[in-house]
């Protein structure tokens, strides 16, 4: 789900809600947008990361 | 400006670490091979190979230039790590299971091992790299001339600079031989470098640090805080009208296909992975190092904008602005920076490529030519080892080539892209060749023949600008002026971005070609097994080549190519691991002789390992039916599944068709119950009544003789009743159960009408009542027995004179004969029966709306099933008042037989 989530919001015609000449504390909405996308995206894999595996030994092999 | 001799020092102090780094991680890992060099964060380090020099500095001019296009380099592959387990996954784990060396080999080992493909996808691997290559020393040898220049940093970058080629050659001599001794120092069965791995990782750090260092001064010291960055920000970088549109779409997605298809990514994506939670770790942290790549690209775009005098290369931003402002330190970190990021791509790049020429393109050749010394046994290994050296030379001074000849042109800023979508062509062979069974060699090698020449057309030539091959009247007015043939608006198609547009036509063509051509070809057996390998990844890895490919091969000869290829120590260590005693006649088993064919592939590549072992394989079978079989599990399990669904159902319907025959049962069962207890309560009436009256006899011996004679008389009636009742019933039984067989004879039904007349007669006057007789048909025959009919007579007429209550009581008999049909009807002028009790009537024991009147409650219904044998109706018919009985009986005018 993840990734299709992240093109659906990073795509048209999603992104050009945002791409607005608008300012959010300082900074132009746009950059906000697109940076707190992708960070909410990475932190999502990363809790997916940790459900997803304990890492298994068996599947380390040597080399 | 810094002094020239101190930033050679400096490179050369870093060089050096990066050996040091790089020699003890190859002594680490061979002494402990899964220790922290196979660490998931090492792995994610590698990967960020994908920043090359052209993130370090490139990002800052492309988004100095064109706003938040940049990003889309790094979206695109923040999708694809995100959703690892859609794609990577498999990708990596068929890579290691089947010891893939490269993406060449991988994509020829899938399509039966074809030689064709695997030097087809290493060739278009050469022309994509080689330009980038070029990129990576062109931007190391100008930030070395920036930061090196004496009349300052800001006039260097404003002036266009004559490329210095001698620094360009001596970095490449200086990258070749680390490449070589690095990279190619073993020929490993998985084709590892922990050395390289390591450096490459250092080098991750050291660029990533760098570019973070850059950033933050920039914000914070020059500007103070993260808004005033945007304050004076371009249009573009804050409300940005048309970044996102097709472009947009079309650069994301080819940003996702190269992380997977450059050959550098796929060396150390998948070759140099180890384990599944590396590629874990890696979902996440891989995007986590791009997004704090990119958080500071913008504002020092926008700082290099604002701040230096107009003109000033934007790609040097990341440098030129420390310089600027005399925070040398800061320089000579960004220069280190971007130095580290160009080395470590041009060092994979190299080695993923060599790996690709020796194993694709000369080892077939020299195998075919018999260039390959195989006097001695080592004497075939430092050849391979001599070829791989040669590569990595031969790359490296490509790339050199491309820049000296294209010199300081804007034709190597656009490449990077070019190259994407260059790569982007292996995409349909790759991911359908993961995923879908039925694709042919055929397909894939259409598909990139077609692809891979489109790009050349439409993108990577028109890039010279008519500088090479093909002229600038051909880009502008097409090829003999054939207006739709133009190569940036191909077929018309106009207005639209030529990178989008060469995106579209030749990933198009190269998917249609590879979907359409298997409808028109089938796989070799070979093609078909491997293709089976790797999409079933999963559910196989156990299964091994032995059920479906038969070969024999002594094993002295395949001891001889193996000490050949992998040298005498090696192959003797393959050998004695075996068991194998070393007689020559021993036959080797298929298990050996995969075995040998894998390691020969890691050296030689798959196709040639195949062509090597087959040439001392004096037999080869693949088992069509073993092939079938694995080919046809998932079908068969899909059939079997199917076919549990199906019987599921039917077991549903049989055990509804049980339940109901067990309803049906239990009513039988409950209907017997009852007639038992009503038989047993009509049982009981009389002889509870003779049972008291003899008590009554007994005991009282002084009883008067007329009351004695009273009371006897009650005991033979009753017994009278008893026997009737029993009879009755046992009538009841037989004809319902048919077990009498009955005299048949054909017989006038009036003679039994009379005889039944002739019976009640009695009754009637006894009980005051008119029987009368209408309308005496002719003579007919019904088949039957006549005894049964009068009989069934009998209960009519009596039922009629028993429950007759009128003042003046009548039953009329009446027959009629119409077409075939005999009609008996019997009339009576008592009480009517209610609507309700019309079928009632006829059921054991019922009685009708009498209760005054005591019966048995049989005589109707052994009435029916004696009408209903002889194979007519008995129905009550509707009137007015009182009941009226109606026998119909089938009946022919004459008797075949005679009247009796």
């Amino acid at each position: 789900m993840l990734p299709f989530i992240a093109i659906i919001l990073l795509f048209p015609p999603i992104i050009l809600i945002f791409s607005k000449p608008v300012a959010l504390f300082g900074l132009p909405l746009i950059v906000v947008y697109l940076f707190a996308v992708w960070a909410v995206v990475i932190a999502a894999a990363f809790l997916l990361s940790l459900r997803l595996g304990k890492p298994d030994p068996a599947d380390n092999e040597p080399g | 400006m810094l002094p020239t001799d101190l930033v050679i020092f400096v490179c050369l102090g870093y060089v050096a670490i990066l050996f040091a780094v790089a020699f003890a991680g190859d002594r680490r890992a061979r002494r402990d091979p899964s220790g922290w060099l196979s660490s998931p964060l090492v792995y994610t380090l590698s990967i960020s190979i994908y920043c090359t020099s052209w993130t370090f500095f490139g990002a800052v001019g492309s988004a100095a230039r064109n706003g938040f296009e940049f990003l889309t380099i790094y979206l695109g592959p923040t999708v694809v790590f995100v959703g690892w387990w859609v794609f990577l996954r498999k990708l990596v784990t068929v890579g290691r299971v089947y010891h893939t060396t490269s993406i060449a080999d991988l994509i020829s080992a899938r399509f039966g091992k074809d030689p064709t493909l695997g030097a087809l996808v290493t060739i278009m691997a050469m022309v994509v790299t080689a330009p980038y290559i070029a990129l990576q020393l062109q931007a190391l040898t100008s930030s070395f001339q920036v930061i090196t220049f004496h009349a300052g940093a800001v006039t260097a970058a404003n002036t266009s600079l004559e490329p210095d080629f001698t620094t360009a050659f001596w970095l490449a001599v200086g990258l070749c031989v680390f490449s070589i001794i690095f990279g190619v120092r073993n020929i490993d069965v998985n084709e590892r470098h922990h050395g390289v791995i390591a450096a490459i990782a250092v080098e991750a750090v050291i660029k990533f640090i760098a570019l973070l260092v850059v950033g933050l001064w920039v914000v914070f010291a020059i500007q103070g805080s993260p808004a005033a960055v945007f304050e004076n920000a371009p249009d573009n970088l804050v409300a940005p009208d048309d970044t996102f549109g097709l472009r947009w779409i079309t650069l994301c997605f080819l940003a996702g296909a190269a992380v997977i298809c450059l050959p550098r990514q796929f060396q150390v994506t998948v070759v140099e992975n180890s384990s599944e939670s590396q590629i874990r770790t890696a979902s996440w942290l891989f995007p986590l190092y791009l997004f704090l790549i990119c958080l500071f690209i913008i504002p020092i775009a926008v700082t290099g904008l604002t701040q230096l005098p107009e003109g000033s290369n934007p790609d040097l931003f990341v440098l030129t602005l420390p310089l600027n402002a005399d925070q040398d330190m800061i320089a000579l970190l960004a220069f280190l920076g971007g130095f580290s990021s160009a080395t470590s791509m041009v060092i994979v790049s190299s080695i993923a490529l060599s790996t690709m020429i020796s194993n694709h393109l000369v080892m077939p050749l020299a195998l075919r030519f018999s260039i390959a010394p195989a006097a001695s046994p080592d004497a075939m290994r430092s050849f391979i080892l001599g070829v791989r050296r040669a590569s990595i030379v031969f790359i490296v001074f490509l790339g050199f080539l491309y820049f000296f000849l294209s010199g300081a042109s804007d034709a190597l800023a656009a490449i990077g892209l070019i190259s994407f979508c260059g790569v982007a062509q292996f995409l349909p062979s790759l991911v359908g060749g993961l995923f879908w069974r039925n694709a042919t060699h055929g397909g894939a090698l259409a598909g990139l023949v077609a692809g891979f020449t489109l790009w050349g057309y439409t993108l990577f030539l028109p890039s010279f600008g008519g500088a090479f091959l093909m002229p600038e009247s051909v880009i502008l007015h097409g090829p003999w002026g054939i207006d739709w043939l133009k190569p940036q608006a191909l077929f018309g198609l106009e207005g639209v971005d030529p990178l989008v547009q060469a995106t579209f036509w030749s990933l198009f063509v190269n998917a249609a070609l590879f979907v359409c051509v298997p409808m028109f070809s089938e796989p070799t057996p070979l093609a078909r097994y491997q293709s089976r390998l790797f999409v079933d990844v999963f559910r196989h890895q156990a299964d091994s080549e032995l059920s479906v490919m038969r070969r024999t091969a002594r094993i002295a000869d395949l001891k001889h190519i193996a000490n050949r290829v992998l040298g005498a120590q090696e192959a003797f260590a393959l050998f004695a691991t075996k068991g194998i005693p070393g007689r020559r006649s021993v036959i080797a088993s298929d298990e050996l002789i995969s075995e040998v064919e894998q390691r020969l592939a890691a050296n030689v590549g798959a196709a040639t390992a195949r062509t090597l072992v087959s040439s001392v394989v004096t037999r080869e079978t693949i088992s069509v039916e073993e092939l079938k079989r694995l080919a046809d599990e998932t079908e068969q399990i899909r059939a079997y599944s199917a076919e549990l669904e199906r019987k599921s159902r039917q077991v549903e319907v049989t055990a509804a068709e049980l339940a109901r025959a067990n309803d049906q049962l239990r009513q039988i069962d409950l209907q017997k119950d009852e007639f038992l207890s009503q038989v047993s309560h009509e049982v009981r009436t009389p002889m509870s009544s003779i049972r008291s009256f003899s008590d009554i006899l007994l005991s009282d011996p002084q009883l008067d003789p007329e009351r004695k004679q009273r009371f006897l008389r009650i005991i033979q009636n009753e017994s009278i009743r008893l026997t009737k009742l029993l009879d009755g019933i046992l009538d009841l039984n037989q004809l319902e159960n048919g077990d009498v067989e009955w005299e048949v004879e054909y017989f006038d039904p009036n003679s039994a009408l009379d005889q039944a007349i002739e019976s009640c007669e009695a009754l009637a006057s006894a009980a005051g009542v008119k029987l009368t007789r209408k309308g005496k048909v002719p003579r007919c025959r019904v088949s039957g027995n006549r005894d049964k009919l009068a009989q069934a007579f009998i209960n009519l007429i009596s039922n009629g004179i028993k429950y007759n209550t009128s003042a003046n009581p009548i039953v009329t008999v009446s027959t009629s004969l119409r077409r075939g049909v005999y009609e008996a009807c019997v009339a009576d002028n008592g009480p009517s029966i209610p609507e309700s009790e019309r079928e009632r009537i006829f059921v054991r024991f019922a009685r009708g709306p009498m209760p005054r009147k005591v019966g048995a409650g049989l005589g109707l219904a052994i009435s029916r099933q004696i009408v209903e044998r002889l194979g007519g109706k008995l129905a009550l018919a509707d009137s007015k008042s009182g009941a009226q009985f109606v026998i119909t009986l089938p009946a022919t005018n004459r008797s075949p037989r005679g009247d009796r």
